[in-house]
This record gives structure tokens, C-alpha cells and sequence, in this order.
């Protein structure tokens, strides 16, 4: 509820907890139907019995629901091979404000009969028709999974160390950078014990890797170079990781920038204090510390910047939203949006005022 | 056509940009589905985005509908032009606009073709993923506006999750940007909702796409089972084992003779082949290779035979690709179609249309994506034969049924187009249709970009979807189709 | 849409005038052979031709497409297309390059269909006055020796006067980048032609000859007019000077240069081909750009009628000398003789063959082409050969057809089709003889191999000259982009289509100068011609040669330069 704008006016909250069932899991098929108030730990748990799970790691797995990740697309570390909510939903059902129930899509993971509605849902935080169920491709859980966490010594180092891997073999299934008072790159592989073995060789022969010390197995980054975990040391990591933001005072903001030029990027972006997302993607997070005004002052160097777009504020004061826009500026789509909400939602009634639409 | 409309058109894209002589727009009729025919009022063929936009806002001034057109290789008539209006053919917007290799994207013009991406970065190891068969000549363009797939997406997904930002002409002529280069635009999935529409919903005038990095290693085996069954069981039991494939195909005997006809790729004579492509890092491919190798021997396969180079695997996916249009060589005419049905119910739907095969007499080939349970009975049948081509309309639609009784759906990659929007209602409820008509109102008021597709239409008294043949009113000579 | 046909009455009197209208229009075919429905059938629709096609490559029209104009032949036999001068013109615009036939999953075969189009366009459409002269004139000249020789004269004369040809057909190009050396060279020789014969008849006897381990002795005399070069070019420029050309008659050369030779403003938008065809001066125009280097010695070189093979005899094999190939390029003729006896063959060139037919028979002139195929398989079968070698693409790919051309001739059907059976690309051939006798000497190259369309598309020989070219140690081969696309000569479609013909020049030009080669390979004379135009307007200088050529050096063990 903090994300977006402050309402307009709320006259009723449309609670989808008690929509909170696995509606169908066709393992056999990797798909599963999913009601809209289930949470992302409830879902994944009753998937895990049968080996697969929904490739989705937003922050707050417990409390996350399903609709609310596809309304806001949030993702996290796996989408670097996964991808967003977009990318996984293959059907969903919806209620629209004249009162209908109305699906599009289908059960089968590939389909293109008629317009795909679940991708349009996806990020327009409930305010075209309240989501009901969805729809999703499953994956089979990896054998094994091992991450290396890589501290380098600047943001030039961690550039140079994400081109290297980006032009590289290696698949890892999260690919995930940390910049605050130290630049880390995180990896993480998921397959056969010994082929997450040889990406972890791999990795470390990287030019770019060579000359940052040997690896330090099972530490958690305690001043080594790179460190291996797996197992609950590895889950530990990145649910550090993934907390670590939200724990932290100061505004935050979704960005996205191209991801071989990021330590260019950061340069310019003397305001940040600490910036956390997908590597090859170019996608993430940014946490901006400081009083009202210098929070405002740094969403707005953003947004003037050539190199990050798409900055979204999704945590901060009523104070800082009242300075500066939410969503920022939504170029030339904002006029497409407005005759599609006025086509779905000609009474605004939902979601009003809190945008983007 | 208004001489005054086409002296404007000729001034936005030159007197060489304008068909109307009648010879011209004939060949313009139809696309990849000969069967549905019209002709278009004229032919537009702009060399530039700015053009595109200007046709577009003349026609919505005008009032003139308009059909987007790539090069004509759509399997569900969703180029089929509209009588009295301006087919927009993007053949000559064929420039590739920006490769960006250290970010993995290549921005392309529609015209481009799906092969130029890949031939364009291949130098520097990389590739465009969505493949489908037609890949040496279908449009990026057309491949936004269907959502295509092909072999590879089961692994990698299709157009839709590649595509990352496009420039759009809105059916009211305005020159849009939707996404782009860089991901994470705030509000609804928009591109979501273009990438699929059949070019309904906008004219796409540039393509930002991601580019994948070649991977280390492409395994490819080819098993030959004798009963369909048999196949079906061993695509069960690889993605039960936890493994997906680059590419899981599927060829029944039919397919094989023509494909072996045209291309000669050495597949064996047998009742079903089952081509398995796994690719990835050297130890992961090796590893799950044998696994597939067991599973196939445990299904029964007949024969396995694993590609030794890259010649050899070309060969075998030459003759899957190829399988389509060779099926010129054992049949006077086919009907393609492109149903889905969910990967474990395939052996169920696969011997009901053998039953349907022995029940109707017409002869159906089956080329597959078994992996993503993405059907493409090929009804062979001969036109100059009477009543044969009605009878493979009805066999079509039978198998269709078939498919929706599983929990699938009626088109997996070809879109629903012309060819099949009187079968949606079997498919979505009135409110589902209803929702999704909305939506396009929404972004086209008028109904003027590419109307007739996708949502069924009443047609002309007594008309009924499916190949062409003369309308009684033309049997009777009272009229001609132009 | 609306030309008065949509709605038809069913009365009787109406329809009869709508037939009568459309024969006023004219229907597109009569009953004389016009194009195979049941071929057209075989066409899916499913396009996989449209990027092989130079035209559609050129101007993303549909109408000028392979799969567009099996629609309108379609449209003919229906009677929805007339025999309109529109009509014409896509079929005009075709190279006949069968790169589609290549790209066809469903095996439609586009070489009868179109040749039967082009028989019906020949019989029954009228050609505005210019295009038909220029048309017989070159039927009526081509396919004779003996007059193309008389037509080559007077450009013998012009060269050997000293006129700067290789400008002329440079002048879209910076002028003056290129040395006209080559040029002045045949100018030379020609001037001392009777030696120059009496050496070329001692080399070929002595490559003929029992040994052909050393090198024969062609290349030692090739030698001596470059030791000449600069006395003799200082001798005529003085000559030159005298006879008062230099300042009235060069400008006035310029003039008419200029007007032949005018470059257009290079248009942005693609081009499409004009509904009217090229006019008389713009043929002219293309013929002199592509005018060929002749010289007497060319224009009057013979190749002897027999000659044995060198060891253990293999077969005898006959060889069509061609009538472009033996005035222009009678190097590539001699390489011929000289490898094919090397590997161990008796080799017999007819001295009374004449034209294989393949400039009529590709041009939908088919009464004229069987002909000269009844005429061709007499001679060669005369001669009692094993084999027939074939070092022009586009008369071996006719000669291979020998047997569908006459298959309506009780007569000749069999002996055509067995006849055909014989012929083989030279390239082919020495592949097929097998292991190579004859000692290869390296040749350190970076050879762009052009595939000429009448053989990879309509041969399918793609593999033989690449092999054979690999067999040179030395040799590294480059990959053309767009290999499979044609060059523009495409028999004499060059001439009667020089601005598409220019276009697809210029566009291979460029990607073959992209792989940055020593030397071009192609195996059709008019392919040659073509890439030497095309590469002149880009200012490059590639030498282009015929495989058998860098063979035939590579058994001689000749120098680079001297290739």
C-alpha cells in the first residue's frame, strides 16, 4: 500500500486474501492456476512437493500476494533467467467494473488467441480490473545451487567484471550486483551438482576475477574477495541481500540504466547511496539517504540523467511525494493509458489518484 | 479508390510507393493462407517511419481502413487485405537500425527478417531466439504482431519476451514509443498487449529486441519410435525429469516423406520422429543428454542417433523446418493448422485425430513443438476433387474441438487472423470477448487498422471460414471476387 | 477494383461482352504451351523464395517476386491477368537466375513456368519498335561467332586506337584511380598478333604434349609485351599525337561519353522497375559500360580440334568453346584443354560447333533454341565424345535441359536426353575424373568465388568449383555475403535490363569488396563482364578469373603476377 500516489478518496478496500487457493497444479505440464490473495511462500511451498516452483523472488515472499506481484511486475534476483511476472503468466481472470468475470489467455504454456489482457494487468497496480486468478509456468527446483559473491575493489572493477560475464558462457540463473561503500556481484548457478561446480570454476578464471584472491569456501563475505556459499548459507546471503534495502532508512526508487554502462552511470549519480539489481538486465533498485529535500534533489538528478530511465519512487514520505511525481514522466504512452482506463474504468473508481493511470 | 486519395498517398511515399494497378494489388491478395483472398484498393509501400505515419493519419482522416502487411508469410490470413482499403506493406523498411552488442540489444526495422538479426550479430557469438520455421523470410514485424515462437521457445520464450520496446504508429496516426532500450517503463504492460495483436492494434516501425549469447554447446538427437504413443510418452517423461530442452519436435510419417521428398535430411522411414536439441554449458548439455538417450530407449525408441557436427545437425533441422512447405510435394493442397493442447494430454488429442484421419479419408501429416504441446495437423486434400475442400474445413475445425476439450487453445504461434476468428467463441466466453474488444476500441475507435481479424465477424450470408472456394452467389455467375 | 467486372449479370448478351472484353484486353496465354498449371500448383505460398529473388531484394514489391509472378502466370491461365504491358514487365524484370528455385521447400520448378511465359510474351506481345530491334539485333549477332566477331571489330579498333574504355566504364566512379594497364596490354599484343598466334599454338602443343610437368611455355611469352610496355605505349602516344586525336577527338569523346555514360543522382527510395522498358540509347549505353577488353588475337584465336591426353588416357571429352567465351575470353578455353588433358583426357573441340542456344532458350526463344540444340548434339555426337565439358555456366545449365526442350520431338527426345546426360560443367568434371594427376603448384590468394546463378541454382553445382579451387594449395576462399544472389548479368538481361542489371552490380561489387579479396573467380563469362562493369564503378581492380584458369596457373606453376 505505499507504493503509488497517496488515493484520492477510498470508499471500500477489495481484500483478495480470502481468494487464496492453488486452484490447479498440472505438474505434468509445469503449469499451475493461482487465486489472487495466495502469497508467493504459500504457493512456492505447495509446489516445492512435486519439485517445481514459480520462479518469482520479490522482497517479502511471505506477505506478497499473486496479484499484487503481477499488478506491480516486481521481481527480484531470478528474473535475470526467469523473468518479470509478464514473463510467467500465461492466463488470468479478472473482475471489471461493470460487474463481469472476464479471462484471456489460456492453461497452455503457449497461446496466442486473442490479446494477451494478463500482460496488460501486469504493473497497472489494480486500476484497469482487480485481478481474480492467474495463470502461471512453472519451473522444476535445481538440484543443486551454488552462489559466489564477489566484492571488487571499485565500480570500474564491477563494470568491467559484468561485461566479462555478460560475453561470457556462463548461465547463471541470478546475476545480481550491490553497490554501497563496496561493489559486490553476486552469481548464483542452478543445475547438476557438477555443472554448478564448472560455472563456479568458470567464473573464477575470468579475466577480470584473476588477481582478487583465491576463493574462501562457506564464508559470508568476511573481508575475502570472492566466497562460495550454498545450502542455508546461500539462502542467508540473499535474503540479506534482498532485506538489506527495505532495513535501511531513506527513499527508494525502481531505475533502470544500460547495463554496460553502468559505472559511467553511477558517476554521474553522486546523490545515491546504494543501488542493488539485475546486472544484465539493467534493472533495480536505489536507496537514497538524506532529508526530504536531498531525497527530491536525487530523484530529479535521476530523471535528468541520460543514464537511468524509468524512475519510480516505491517507498517514500508523503512529504517526498508531494515534491516530486510518483511515476515520473510516462512519455507518449500516458495518452494510450488514459483511453485504456477510460475504456476499463470509465468511472475511476479503482484505484483512484494512485496511478500510473 | 478516390483518385484524390491516391494522389496524396503518392505524395507522402512517391508515385513508386503506390499499387493500384489491378495486375499489381492482385498479387497482394493474399499472404502465407491463399486461401482467403481480397484485393486491396492499393498497395502502399513506404521506405520510412515517417511515411508509415503519414499513411496511417490520411487513412484515419479518410476514413480508409488499412491492413499491415511484412512479407506476406502468415499462416492465418492476418494480412489478408480489407476490400476498398490500403494494404501497408513494410517490405522495404528492411534496415537494421542499431546493433548494440556490450547491451545485448539490436534495434531493427519491421521489413528486416528474423535470420538478419542473427546473421547480423552472429559474428560476435550471439543470436535472436524466437526461430520460427519461416525464420529465413517472416518479418520482425510480422513476428511482433503474432507472437511468434518456433522450435527454440520452449527453453528461451517467445517473440514477446525478446521484444524489449518498440516505436508504434497508433491507429490514429500518432508515432508512439513504447518501451525501448532500457526496461521497467512504469504503468501496464503495453508491449505486452501490441506484441500478439496481428497488427490490430498498431503498425510497429522499429524493434528494440534482446540478442542471447550463442551457448557453449547444441546437442541434437533424432529417435525414431513406432507408435506415436511412444513419442508422446518420451516428451512426457523428459520434462517430468525436470529437463527443458532447447527444443523438443515432433514429426509423424507423413511429415517425414515429405520433408525427406524435399530436403533429403536422411531421417529413417518410420511412424514417428522425435528431434531433442539440448544447449548450454559442456557438462549440463553432456549430463542431461544421456538422461534423454535412456528415456527414449525406455520408451522404445527404435533408433537414436545423436548429430555428430554442425552439418549434420543442420541437415535434421532442415528437414523439420522445411516440413511445412514440402508438404506441396506429397499433397496437391494442404490446410495447416495450429492448435495447443496441454504436453500430457498429446497422445490423447494425437489418436483422436488418427481416428479423425481414418473416419474423414484426407490424410493429416503432424509436424510439432511437442514440447510446449503445440499441434500442426497438416490436412492434405485436393481442391479439384469437389467437395474436399469443405470436408478439410471440417476436419480442421473438428481437431480445433479437440484441442479446446483438452484445456488448450486455437492457435499456438500462427494468431487467430482471418482464418479462424468464427472459432473464438468455442475458445472465450462472450464477457471474455467482450473485454478484449473494449481493449482494442480503447486504441482503435474507428476500427480502421486491420479490421476482420482476431474477433469473429459475421460474414457474407453463407460464407464459412476456412479455404477458398467460390461463394454461391459467384457459383450461380452473378458475381466475380476480385 | 472497379474496372467494370466486379458485378456481372447473368444475362447472356452481358456475359458474351464481358468475353469479348477480355479478349480485347487481351488474355495472357493462348493454347500454344503456356505455363504448366499443374506446375504453378505445386506453389504454396509460402514464400521462402522472396529473399532470394535480386528483384524483390532490390524493391520489396510482390509483383516482383518469384512467388508474385507465379501468381500472375497463375492470374493468366485464369484470365485475371491480361497481357499487359505491366504484365510484361515483371517478367521482363526477371533474371531467370533460379535462386528461388534453390530457397523452394516444395520443389516448384520455376524454369519451365517461366521460360513458357516468356515463349507466349515473345509470340504474342508487341514490343514498342527500339526494344525490338535492339532484341534481334542481339539474337541475330550473340549466338553466331562469326558476326560477333564482326560486331567485336570496330571496339578492337577503338581499344587498339588507345581509347580510354576502362574510363568510360568507370565514369560513375572517381576517374583516374585505375590504370588502364590491362587494357593497353591487349591493345599491345594485338599489334604483334601473328607472333603472339604462332607462340599460342606452340604452348598449347607443348601442354598437349607428352610432358606437363614443366611449365608450358603460354605464360614465358605472355612475359615479353610487359618488357615492351613502356616503349610501345610512349611509340603510340606519339602516334596518337600525330594522327591528331588528342585534343579534338578526345574531347569530342567526351562528349558522346557523357552521353552515354551519364550517372543519375542516386536515388534513396528503391527504384522499381518502370512500367515502360529502357530506351534504345540506354541499351547502347550498357553495352558500351560492359564492353569486354577483345583484341585480334582474341577475336581470331583458335584452340586446336584435338588434343591428347597427357598419360594414361581417363575419356574423351569434348568441349563447347562458347561464342562469348572464345572471342572475349579464349584463356579460360585454352585452361580448359590444358587441365582437362593434364588430368588425362583426350580433349576435342569441334571446330564447327556453334551456339548452344542458351541466350534464346533462357529468352523464351524456343523455336531458335532447339535448333541449335539438334545442331549441337549432331556435332558432338559426331565427334564420339565421353563427356561434354561446359566452362560457361548458362550454355551447360541449356544443354542440361536439351532433353525436356526436345522432348516433344520424336526424333531427337532420346538422343537429347542422352546427350544431356553427357554434359558436364568443367569444374564438375575434373571433380568427377578424381584423384588429380597433374602436380598443383601454390598459389597464395584470397579468391572470392562468385557462384554463377546458371550453376549453383540451375546445376546445382555449388561444391566442384570450390573443391577444385581448394585443391590449389595456397588458396584461401572467402564467404561472400549474399552468395546466393545473382550478380545482374544473368545472359543478356544486362543488357536489355541495364538499370536493375547496374543495381544488383553495384550491391555485389560492394559485398564482394567487403571480404577485401586478390582476385574474383566466377565461372560464366557474362558473369565475368558484369562484376568487372559493377567493380570499375566502384573503382576496384580485382582481377576476375575463371576457376579453371587458377587451375590451369596452378599447373603451370606461374607466378601471381602474372595470373
Amino acid at each position: 500500500m505505499d507504493w503509488g500516489r497517496a488515493p484520492q478518496r477510498v470508499d471500500a478496500i477489495l481484500s483478495t486474501r480470502r481468494l487464496n487457493r492453488l486452484l490447479a497444479h498440472a505438474h505434468g505440464d509445469l503449469t499451475a492456476t493461482i487465486e489472487a490473495g495466495a502469497t508467493l511462500a504459500e504457493v512456492n511451498a505447495t509446489l516445492a512437493r512435486r519439485g517445481q516452483c514459480l520462479p518469482l523472488d520479490p522482497p517479502f515472499a511471505d506477505r506478497a500476494t499473486i496479484g499484487g506481484i503481477l499488478a506491480t511486475n516486481d521481481s527480484g534476483p531470478l528474473r535475470h533467467r526467469f523473468g518479470t511476472p509478464r514473463d510467467l503468466v500465461i492466463g488470468v481472470q479478472l473482475a471489471t467494473t461493470d460487474g463481469t468475470l472476464a479471462k484471456a489467455g489460456g492453461q497452455v504454456v503457449k497461446n496466442v488467441a486473442g490479446y494477451d489482457l494478463s500482460k496488460l494487468v501486469c504493473g497497472s497496480f489494480g486500476s484497469l480490473a482487480a485481478i481474480v486468478s492467474a495463470t502461471f509456468k512453472l519451473t522444476p527446483l535445481p538440484r543443486a545451487s551454488k552462489t559466489i559473491v564477489v566484492e571488487a575493489p571499485d565500480v570500474e572493477t564491477l563494470g568491467q567484471i559484468v561485461r566479462d560475464v555478460m560475453s561470457s558462457q556462463l548461465e547463471p540463473i541470478a546475476f545480481d550486483i550491490h553497490v554501497s561503500d563496496v561493489a559486490r556481484l553476486l552469481l548464483r548457478f542452478a543445475s547438476l551438482p557438477n555443472v554448478v561446480d564448472a560455472q563456479i570454476e568458470q567464473t573464477l578464471a575470468l579475466a577480470a576475477l584473476k588477481g582478487l584472491g583465491a576463493p574462501k569456501r562457506q564464508g559470508r563475505d568476511g573481508g575475502c574477495a570472492t566466497a562460495v556459499t550454498e545450502d542455508d548459507a546461500e539462502r542467508a546471503v540473499w535474503e540479506e541481500r534482498s532485506r538489506r534495502m527495505w532495513d535501511s532508512p531513506g527513499a527508494i526508487v525502481r531505475a533502470s540504466w544500460m547495463p554496460a554502462d553502468l559505472p559511467a552511470a553511477l558517476k554521474g549519480a553522486t546523490r545515491v547511496t546504494e543501488l542493488a539489481g539485475r546486472a544484465a538486465v539493467g534493472a533495480g533498485l536505489i536507496r537514497i539517504d538524506g532529508d526530504v529535500r536531498t531525497q527530491a534533489a536525487a530523484v530529479e538528478q535521476l530523471r535528468h540523467s541520460t543514464s537511468f530511465r524509468h524512475v519510480v519512487i516505491v517507498r517514500g514520505s508523503d512529504e517526498l511525494k508531494s515534491i516530486v511525481d510518483v511515476w515520473g514522466p510516462l512519455g507518449d504512452r500516458e495518452r494510450l493509458f488514459a483511453s485504456l482506463k477510460h475504456a476499463l474504468d470509465p468511472n475511476g473508481i479503482l484505484n483512484a489518484g494512485r496511478g500510473p493511470l | 479508390m478516390d483518385p484524390a486519395f491516391l494522389n496524396q498517398l503518392q505524395r507522402i511515399v512517391g508515385a513508386g510507393g503506390v499499387l493500384h494497378d489491378p495486375l499489381d494489388v492482385l498479387t497482394y491478395e493474399c499472404d502465407g493462407l491463399p486461401h482467403l483472398r481480397m484485393s486491396p484498393a492499393a498497395v502502399v509501400l513506404p521506405a520510412s517511419a515517417a511515411e508509415v505515419h503519414d499513411v496511417v493519419r490520411l487513412c484515419a482522416r479518410a476514413r480508409v481502413p488499412f491492413v499491415p502487411r511484412g512479407h506476406g508469410t502468415g499462416l492465418s490470413g492476418g494480412a489478408l487485405p480489407v476490400a476498398g482499403g490500403v494494404l501497408i506493406a513494410l517490405s522495404r523498411l528492411n534496415r537494421v537500425l542499431e546493433v548494440d552488442i556490450p547491451n545485448q540489444r539490436v534495434t531493427v526495422e519491421p521489413g528486416v527478417t528474423n535470420l538478419e538479426i542473427t546473421r547480423q550479430v552472429a559474428p560476435f557469438g550471439y543470436y535472436y531466439a524466437p526461430d520460427p520455421s519461416s525464420q529465413q523470410v517472416c518479418s520482425i514485424g510480422g513476428n511482433v504482431a503474432e507472437n511468434s515462437g518456433g522450435a527454440h521457445c520452449l527453453k528461451y520464450g517467445f517473440t514477446t519476451h525478446h521484444v524489449i520496446g518498440v516505436d508504434a504508429v497508433m491507429p490514429d496516426g500518432e508515432l508512439v514509443r513504447i518501451d525501448g532500450a532500457l526496461t521497467d517503463a512504469p504503468g501496464p504492460d503495453l508491449l505486452g498487449l501490441i506484441v500478439g495483436s496481428e497488427g490490430t492494434l498498431a503498425i510497429v516501425t522499429s524493434i528494440t529486441v534482446r540478442i542471447l549469447r550463442r551457448p557453449e554447446t547444441v546437442q541434437t538427437l533424432l529417435a525414431a519410435f513406432d507408435t506415436i504413443d511412444a513419442g508422446g510418452a518420451a516428451v512426457s517423461e523428459i520434462i517430468g525429469a525436470g529437463i527443458i530442452p532447447a527444443a523438443v519436435e515432433m514429426m509423424d510419417a507423413l511429415a517425414i516423406r515429405a520433408a525427406e521428398a524435399a530436403v533429403h535430411p536422411g531421417f529413417p522411414e518410420t511412424d514417428t520422429v522425435l528431434i531433442v536439441e539440448l544447449d548450454g554449458p559442456a557438462a549440463e548439455v553432456e549430463a542431461l543428454f544421456e538422461i534423454v538417450k535412456d528415456i527414449c530407449r525406455r520408451c522404445k525408441a527404435t533408433s537414436i542417433e545423436v548429430a555428430a557436427d554442425e552439418a549434420q545437425r543442420m541437415r535434421i533441422w532442415r528437414g523439420r523446418k522445411a516440413a511445412f512447405a514440402a508438404m506441396g510435394r506429397v499433397s496437391p493442397n494442404y490446410y495447416v493448422q495450429d492448435g495447443v493442447v496441454p504436453r500430457t494430454k498429446l497422445p490423447e488429442v494425437l489418436n483422436r485425430i488418427r481416428d479423425l484421419e481414418r473416419r474423414s479419408g484426407l490424410p493429416i501429416g503432424n509436424v510439432f513443438h511437442a514440447g510446449d504441446g503445440n499441434l500442426h495437423p497438416l490436412i492434405c486434400y485436393d481442391e479439384r476433387i469437389p467437395g474436399q475442400s469443405d470436408k478439410a474445413v471440417e476436419v480442421a475445425a473438428e481437431i480445433l474441438s479437440y484441442c479446446i476439450d483438452a484445456g488448450g487453445s486455437l492457435t499456438g504461434e500462427h494468431g487467430i487472423g482471418a482464418d479462424k476468428n468464427t472459432y473464438m467463441p468455442q475458445m472465450f466466453s462472450a464477457a471474455d470477448l467482450a473485454l478484449m474488444q473494449r481493449v482494442r476500441n480503447a486504441l482503435d475507435p474507428l476500427g480502421l487498422c486491420n479490421p476482420g481479424k482476431i474477433f469473429p465477424t459475421p460474414r457474407l450470408c453463407g460464407e464459412v471460414p476456412g479455404p477458398y472456394r467460390a461463394h454461391p452467389v459467384e457459383k450461380a455467375g452473378l458475381a466475380e471476387r476480385m | 477494383m472497379t474496372d467494370g467486372r466486379a458485378p456481372r449479370s447473368a444475362d447472356l448478351s452481358a456475359v458474351a461482352q464481358s468475353a469479348k472484353a477480355d479478349d480485347a484486353k487481351g488474355r495472357a496465354f493462348d493454347a500454344n504451351h503456356p505455363p504448366d498449371p499443374a506446375l504453378i500448383d505445386k506453389c504454396v505460398h509460402c514464400g521462402f523464395c522472396l529473399p532470394s529473388c535480386p528483384t524483390y531484394a532490390l524493391w520489396g514489391e510482390e509483383m516482383d517476386s518469384p512467388r508474385g509472378r507465379i501468381y500472375l502466370m497463375k492470374g493468366g491461365l485464369d484470365g485475371r491477368a491480361p497481357m499487359s504491358a505491366a504484365f510484361v514487365r515483371h517478367f521482363d524484370a526477371c533474371l531467370g537466375c533460379m535462386a528461388c528455385v534453390t530457397a523452394c521447400p516444395s520443389g516448384v520448378q520455376y524454369s519451365p513456368l517461366i521460360e513458357a511465359t516468356r515463349g507466349q510474351i515473345e509470340r504474342r506481345y508487341d514490343r514498342s519498335l527500339a526494344d525490338r530491334v535492339f532484341r534481334r539485333a542481339i539474337f541475330a549477332i550473340f549466338p553466331y561467332p562469326a558476326r560477333m566477331r564482326l560486331a567485336l571489330a570496330p571496339l578492337v579498333a577503338l581499344q587498339a586506337a588507345g581509347l580510354p574504355f576502362d574510363k568510360l566504364r568507370a565514369s560513375r566512379a572517381r576517374r583516374g584511380m585505375q590504370g588502364p594497364r590491362d587494357d593497353r596490354r591487349a591493345a599491345l599484343s594485338c599489334l604483334r598478333s601473328p607472333a603472339k598466334r604462332a607462340s599460342y599454338g606452340e604452348a598449347r602443343r607443348s601442354a598437349g604434349g607428352a610432358e606437363a610437368a614443366g611449365p608450358p611455355s603460354a605464360d614465358r611469352s605472355a612475359k615479353e609485351p610487359v618488357k615492351k610496355y613502356d616503349v610501345e605505349r610512349r611509340t603510340r602516344r606519339t602516334r596518337r599525337k600525330t594522327l591528331g586525336i588528342s585534343l579534338c577527338g578526345f574531347r569530342g569523346f567526351c562528349v558522346v561519353r557523357d552521353f552515354f555514360t551519364r550517372s543519375k543522382a542516386v536515388a534513396l527510395r528503391p527504384k522499381a522497375i518502370g512500367l515502360r522498358p529502357p530506351g534504345f540509347f540506354r541499351h547502347v549505353r550498357a553495352m558500351m559500360r560492359l564492353a569486354p577488353r577483345v583484341t585480334w588475337k582474341s577475336l581470331t584465336a583458335r584452340v586446336p580440334e584435338r588434343t591428347p591426353a597427357v598419360g594414361v588416357k581417363r575419356m574423351t571429352v569434348g568441349v563447347l568453346t562458347g561464342c562469348v567465351q572464345r572471342l572475349v575470353f579464349p584463356n579460360v578455353n585454352t585452361a580448359t584443354i590444358n587441365v582437362l588433358s593434364a588430368e588425362g583426357c583426350d580433349v576435342v573441340a569441334p571446330r564447327d560447333q556453334g551456339c548452344c542456344g542458351a541466350l534464346s532458350l533462357h529468352a523464351g526463344r524456343l523455336e531458335d533454341a532447339r535448333c541449335f540444340a539438334r545442331s549441337t548434339i549432331a556435332t558432338f555426337d559426331r565427334a564420339g565424345v565421353d563427356r561434354v565439358a561446359v566452362n560457361a555456366a548458362g550454355c551447360g545449365s541449356s544443354m542440361k535441359e536439351y532433353g525436356q526442350l526436345l522432348a516433344d520431338d520424336p526424333q531427337w527426345a532420346e538422343r537429347a536426353r542422352a546427350f544431356s546426360a553427357r554434359v558436364r560443367d568443367v569444374t564438375e568434371l575434373v571433380i568427377e575424373l578424381g584423384e588429380p594427376r597433374a602436380t598443383r603448384h601454390p598459389l597464395h590468394l584470397r579468391v572470392a568465388y562468385q557462384d554463377a546463378c546458371h550453376l549453383a541454382h540451375a546445376q546445382g553445382i555449388r561444391q566442384p568449383p570450390r573443391d577444385l579451387l581448394r585443391s590449389i594449395p595456397g588458396i584461401e576462399l572467402l564467404n561472400l555475403p549474399e552468395a546466393d544472389m545473382c550478380c545482374g548479368s544473368a545472359g543478356i538481361y544486362n543488357l536489355v535490363e541495364p538499370d536493375t542489371a547496374e543495381q544488383l552490380g553495384d550491391r555485389k561489387a560492394r559485398l564482394i569488396d567487403s571480404t577485401k579479396p586478390d582476385i574474383v573467380s566466377t565461372a560464366n563469362p557474362g558473369c565475368t563482364l558484369q562484376l568487372r562493369a559493377a567493380a570499375s564503378r566502384l573503382a576496384r581492380h580485382w582481377p576476375i578469373r575463371h576457376p579453371i584458369e587458377l587451375l590451369d596457373a596452378s599447373l603451370r606453376g606461374v607466378e601471381i603476377s602474372d595470373i
